[in-house]
């Protein structure tokens, strides 16, 4: 249950508000919650959270909207190769204070910031393995 | 090397530049190919295919209407430690009868997917073999029992216990004889769990016995020292090696722990100038023979007197008396003897031979040459082998008098493994009770009343004693798939004793392993032996055994004298594979698949004959296509296909065990003929030659065997290896190299090498520079890292018929070549000469990821292109299937996807992708190809993104232990180093000794290594894959 059991509002029921209820009603029958999965990326293409949130410090709405006023979750990116790409290109790197960055933060000859996509961002191998 | 008198060859037909081979060699497919079998004409027209494209066209517009709805299902109750995405890797012990590794297994999501090595301990030091890596496929097997069984019926576990424990009883109280038949067992806590058994059940005797027995030397051992126990070799102190029929690099006792030891004393660099020198006798060429610097072939009728020989010799240098021994001359033996004397000390001499008398013999050797103490080290001694090939025998005897009430056969296959597995078989029908742990309905199981299958090692609590003190310790990484339940569970729920074998074995680790000297407690000596999966028991040095009263050569030679002596007929030697070994694991595609490490053969055992025994019988092999044989020893006839091996002894044929399995599972079933029947015996010890009435009779009937040794060849390109003896490196370090030079336009002297000069601009690696050592002078060719790389990269395995057509799939392989004097004169004999006993190279082959990659170049969509670090990349989806880059591949390492191999019944062999429980073993970060794209190795690439996130995430640069691709991991002898070349700290930067230096607006590197150089360093194509030169100990220069 987690925070979930601390949720009073809403319609209340025996066990809490009706969302609430189908956590409830899952334990209860040993039954997983089967949400509809809204994003999708194909099998051929290697996504990786920590990469975005823990390294690059992406905060969560930059690619998924603001998914915390979202009572039903929506898509709100296209996830596209096009749009993954676009951003690579654009993105200027986090290397503040990552020591990995420094020797490349060192080579990078060019008075504009340093994106994804001088870094090799933009190569298949990337995502494509 | 250009004026090199060498000459190498991967094959017969190649050798004898068979006009067939050359017209096909330059092709990377043969021409004979069934296409589509629609050739007739009528297939499908032009106007089909428009047709079909309109409905394609209609379909795809439709389908694209409405995208699919995708699940995405939680864990109700997540574990703890489980996190998706995110690997777990858990400590744990690989037993499989006498093999042990300890080893680190990689879970993702509750499921193992790859097995690694572990290099906390000091036996397998980090090592694998590729049975090991391969076993995690074992454990999806879907031919494994799913839960007890009475007389090939389900039963539940709780009327099978009822019924056991009554007939057990009712057998005790008759007064009547129980057995329990196992192989060698290694775990301290099993054999307490047996010995309660005993207790309760006072019939019980517990019979071991060895697929490949060691027998004879436990025997010589307690006669001579009175410690029935195999000694720790230590090969990595010996100077000089000197092995009769021992193939301690490939089958013999614990070839992991022995291979990582020999590549210490192989190992070349600049501050040690000085490699072991190891002699071979043998009658097949094994992996270790292959690796000898000397080899000399013997019949195996010859091998005790081979070794009174040596022992006489070396008598004679010792004043000791010599023994009675007739003659026998065999190449190398006195410089053998020269050497191992000479070493004294730091030498050492193992025998394959299973006779206890050889085995004393040896004993006598290698005490007169001082080495037990140093390389041989008895006080605290090995277990890997406990087999008492008598007491087998007379247990098989009393079965067949039916004296025996009872037989527990834990986890072991004497029906199929065992020499007499046919007269236990015919004994076992009138026995009362008889019960099988085996994991499947195995030539044993199947005869038993009762199967009561043990877990996978995978799902086990285990413990092992591999050597006395050092212990390991085996946890589960998945909750058991099937209903079965832990073999040494259902012995103690038998005695009634309910207590779980966990709650046993902790228990029996704190009265045994644990000492109250431990500060910390029990509780945490118990975790962190758990973490590092390995513990030494700290005890006072036993004393060195002495010679006992039992040591007697003399009468020790006289018996080798009589069972010895050089015969005219043909002999027969049976041997085991690296990959198949006893053929327990015959079920698993991947192991049928890997080629032999010799002949490169897959899917099949076959008999092997010398060149010259072969011309006189008419055999011919091209590309594995041969004859059948009808091979008959003692009234037992089988028909075997025939293989040409160079360097087998004359007048000798080998037969590889562990083959011809009926009840294995749909992979292994008949693959092969089962040589099993035709162990004899000798003095009562299992004894794996015949070398009287073996008959061979050649039939026309014409077979070809998978055979992958001539395929992907290099176009008459005689500079791939690249070698020197030791002198000539002591001389200069960068002996043996080829230096190719191109002139170039500016004057006719001006000549640069290939790399200097390009099309190309080059590239820029700012980040990363990803790089490869292969060590041909430490690679032993075992294996190993091809399995690892399978199960790795989810590469599929294609079956036996797609191996014919050259389409195998994997990533890497191991080349072969056999090395030998191209100036013999050119004569019929020629070949005979030349394969009588040719020098060996193995060199394993992956994508180069070549700087200027050709083929980059060709392909027309840039799926396969550069990166920043490197890389060669290779984007699945993007390909087309044009093979063009496969075609321009100098180095014929890429593999296209002819099929779809995964979920297509056309593959059953596929076990990892064809049903639902193998691809449990698939590697989610890794894509699994479809049909029509090329594939090839990525360098691991999954594994350097991770490394890369890792560091990320903790602010730092990557280092050595982030990143390190499959085949380097599981290597045993490290002949496989990976690293970035940026990085100075890098083993393989200090090893290649890398330099910077300012190239044409990039940054060039300089590798220092003299013995470092580039496969086909003229087409320039600057690889980032170095070979270090194959050095040879040998007085004179290569042949």
């Amino acid at each position: 249950m987690n925070c979930h059991g601390q949720i009073t509002k809403g319609t209340i029921t025996s066990t809490g508000t009706a969302e609430i209820e189908k956590i409830y009603a899952a334990i209860e029958n040993n039954q997983p919650i089967e949400w509809v999965r809204i994003h999708n990326l194909p099998d051929l293409a290697y996504f990786n959270h920590s990469q975005h949130v823990a390294v690059a410090n992406i905060e969560c709405q930059t690619c998924h909207g603001e998914i915390q006023e979202m009572e039903v979750v929506q898509q709100f990116s296209i996830l596209t190769m096009g749009w993954c790409i676009d951003c690579h290109r654009t993105t200027e790197i986090n290397s503040k204070g990552n020591a990995y960055y420094d020797q490349l933060v060192e080579l990078h000859d060019s008075p504009d910031p340093m994106t994804v996509e001088d870094i090799g961002g933009l190569e298949c191998a990337k995502c494509h393995y | 090397m250009s004026d090199s008198k060498k000459r190498y060859w991967k094959g017969i037909e190649e050798y004898k530049n068979d006009p067939e081979y050359v017209k096909y060699a330059d092709k990377e497919f043969p021409e004979y190919l069934p296409v589509n079998g629609n050739s007739s004409g009528d297939g499908s027209s032009r106007r089909d295919f428009l047709k079909l494209m309109g409905f394609g066209v209609a379909a795809a517009s439709l389908a694209a209407c409405e995208a699919p709805v995708r699940k995405a299902i939680p864990y109700l109750n997540k574990p703890v430690d489980v996190d998706p995405g995110i690997p777990n890797y858990y400590a744990s012990t690989y037993l499989q009868g006498g093999e042990y590794s300890s080893i680190v297994v990689k879970t993702r999501e509750g499921r193992p997917i790859k097995i690694e090595g572990n290099n906390l301990s000091t036996i397998s030091m980090g090592g694998t073999s590729s049975q090991v890596q391969a076993s995690v496929l074992s454990l999806y097997d879907k031919e494994r029992l799913r839960g007890p069984m009475k007389n090939g019926n389900d039963v539940s576990w709780e009327d099978l216990d009822k019924e056991v424990v009554e007939k057990l009883n009712a057998i005790t109280s008759a007064g009547g004889q129980i057995r329990i038949v196992s192989n060698s067992i290694l775990s301290p806590t099993t054999l307490k769990v047996i010995e309660d058994f005993k207790a309760k059940f006072s019939g019980t005797e517990h019979i071991t016995y060895d697929a490949f027995s060691a027998s004879g030397i436990l025997k010589a051992n307690e006669e001579t020292f009175g410690v029935r126990a195999i000694p720790a070799y230590d090969f990595s102190k010996a100077k000089t090696v000197v092995s009769v029929g021992a193939d301690f690099l490939g089958t013999w006792i614990s070839p992991v722990e022995y291979s990582a030891q020999y590549s210490k004393m192989r190992k070349l660099n600049r501050n040690k100038r000085s490699m072991s020198r190891h002699y071979q006798f043998e009658t097949n060429l094994s992996l270790t023979g292959a690796n000898a610097d000397y080899r000399s072939t013997i019949k195996p009728s010859e091998e005790g007197l081979v070794i009174a020989g040596l022992y006489n010799l070396i008598a004679s240098k010792a004043d000791e008396s010599n023994v009675d021994s007739s003659a026998t001359s065999v190449a190398n033996l006195e410089s053998a003897a020269n050497e191992l004397w000479n070493s004294r000390g730091s030498s050492l001499m193992v025998s394959g031979s299973n006779d206890p008398n050889v085995q004393m013999l040896v004993n006598g050797i290698n005490s007169m040459l001082g080495n037990y103490g140093t390389t041989l080290d008895l006080s605290r001694p090995m277990q890997y082998r406990k087999g008492d090939d008598n007491a087998m025998n007379t247990f098989i005897d009393s079965v067949m008098s039916g004296s025996v009430g009872a037989v527990v056969f834990y986890n072991c296959n004497p029906v199929y493994n065992h020499g007499r597995g046919a007269e236990l078989a015919g004994g076992l029908s009138t026995t009362e009770l008889t019960v099988s742990t085996s994991d499947r309905m195995d030539e044993t199981a199947s005869l038993a009343g009762y199967v009561a299958p043990d877990h996978h090692f995978l799902e086990s609590w285990n413990d092992a004693e591999p050597r006395q003190d050092y212990y390991s310790l085996g946890q589960p990484t998945i909750s058991p798939l099937f209903n079965t339940r832990q073999g040494q569970e259902s012995l103690l729920s038998w005695t009634g004793n309910g207590e779980s074998y966990f709650n046993y074995l902790k228990e029996y680790w704190r009265n045994n392993m644990y000492m109250e000297s431990e500060a910390l407690g029990f509780q945490y000596f118990w975790d962190k032996s758990l973490q590092d999966g390995v513990y030494v028991k700290v005890s006072d040095t036993t004393e060195q055994s002495t010679i006992g009263s039992g040591y007697d050569p003399t009468s020790a030679a006289r018996s080798v004298a009589a069972n010895y002596g050089k015969g005219s007929g043909i002999e027969l030697m049976l041997y085991q594979k690296v990959a198949i070994g006893d053929g327990s694991q015959a079920n698993n595609p991947w192991l049928q698949e890997t080629p032999d490490t010799i002949t490169k053969s897959t899917w099949d055992n076959y008999i092997t004959v010398s060149q010259a025994d072969a011309t006189e019988a008419g055999i011919i092999n091209f590309e594995g296509k041969t004859s059948m044989a009808n091979l008959t020893v003692g009234g037992t006839t089988v028909k075997v296909p025939i293989i040409i091996q160079p360097g087998q002894a004359r007048g000798t044929i080998g037969l590889a065990l562990g083959y011809g399995r009926k009840n294995a599972g749909k992979v292994g079933n008949n693959v092969g003929v089962d040589a099993n029947p035709f162990i004899g015996s000798m003095n009562g010890h299992s004894y794996y030659a015949v070398t009287s009435g073996v008959s061979l009779e050649v039939l026309p009937e014409a077979y070809q065997v998978a055979q992958t040794q001539t395929h992907e060849t290099y176009m008459g390109r005689v500079n791939v290896v690249q070698e020197a003896t030791l002198e000539e490196y002591k001389k200069d370090p960068s002996a043996g190299r080829w230096n190719p030079r191109i002139s170039t336009w500016i004057n006719e002297e001006h000549q640069l090498a290939p790399g200097e000069v390009s099309l190309w601009k080059g590239h820029k690696y700012p980040n990363h520079h990803w790089g490869l050592i292969v060590d041909m002078n430490s690679c032993t060719g075992c294996s190993a890292c091809h399995v690892a790389c399978q199960a790795e990269n989810n590469i599929p395995v294609v079956g036996r018929e797609e191996v014919i057509n050259r389409r195998e799939m994997h990533w890497m392989r191991i080349d072969r070549y056999y090395g030998s004097d191209a100036n013999i004169e050119d004569t019929f004999q020629e070949l005979e000469i030349a394969s009588e006993n040719p020098e060996v190279t193995f060199q394993p082959m992956m994508c180069q990821h070549c700087n200027n990659a050709s083929c980059e170049t060709v392909c027309p969509v840039a799926a396969t292109t550069h990166s920043t670090e490197g890389l060669n990349q290779m984007a699945y989806n993007r390909c087309i299937g044009t093979r063009y880059c496969a075609n321009n591949c100098p180095y014929k390492v890429r593999r296209f996807n002819w099929f779809k191999y995964h979920d297509n019944d056309q593959f059953p062999e596929n076990t990892a992708m064809n049903n639902d429980l193998g691809k449990m073993v698939l590697n989610p970060d890794v894509t699994v190809r479809s049909r029509g794209v090329m594939e090839k190795c990525s360098f691991c690439v999954q594994r350097i993104q991770a490394g890369k996130v890792t560091a990320k995430i903790e602010g730092r640069r990557t280092n050595d232990s982030d990143i390190t691709t499959a085949c380097a991991s599981a290597c045993p002898t490290d002949a496989l180093v990976f690293g970035d070349m940026n990085d100075s700290e890098s083993r393989i930067s200090k090893i290649l000794q890398i330099k910077d230096y300012e190239g044409d607006g990039t940054i060039e590197k300089k590798v220092g290594e003299e013995r470092a150089y580039t496969m086909l360093e003229e087409v320039g194509t600057k690889p980032n894959v170095f070979y270090l030169t194959k050095i040879r100990n040998k007085d004179k220069a290569p042949a």
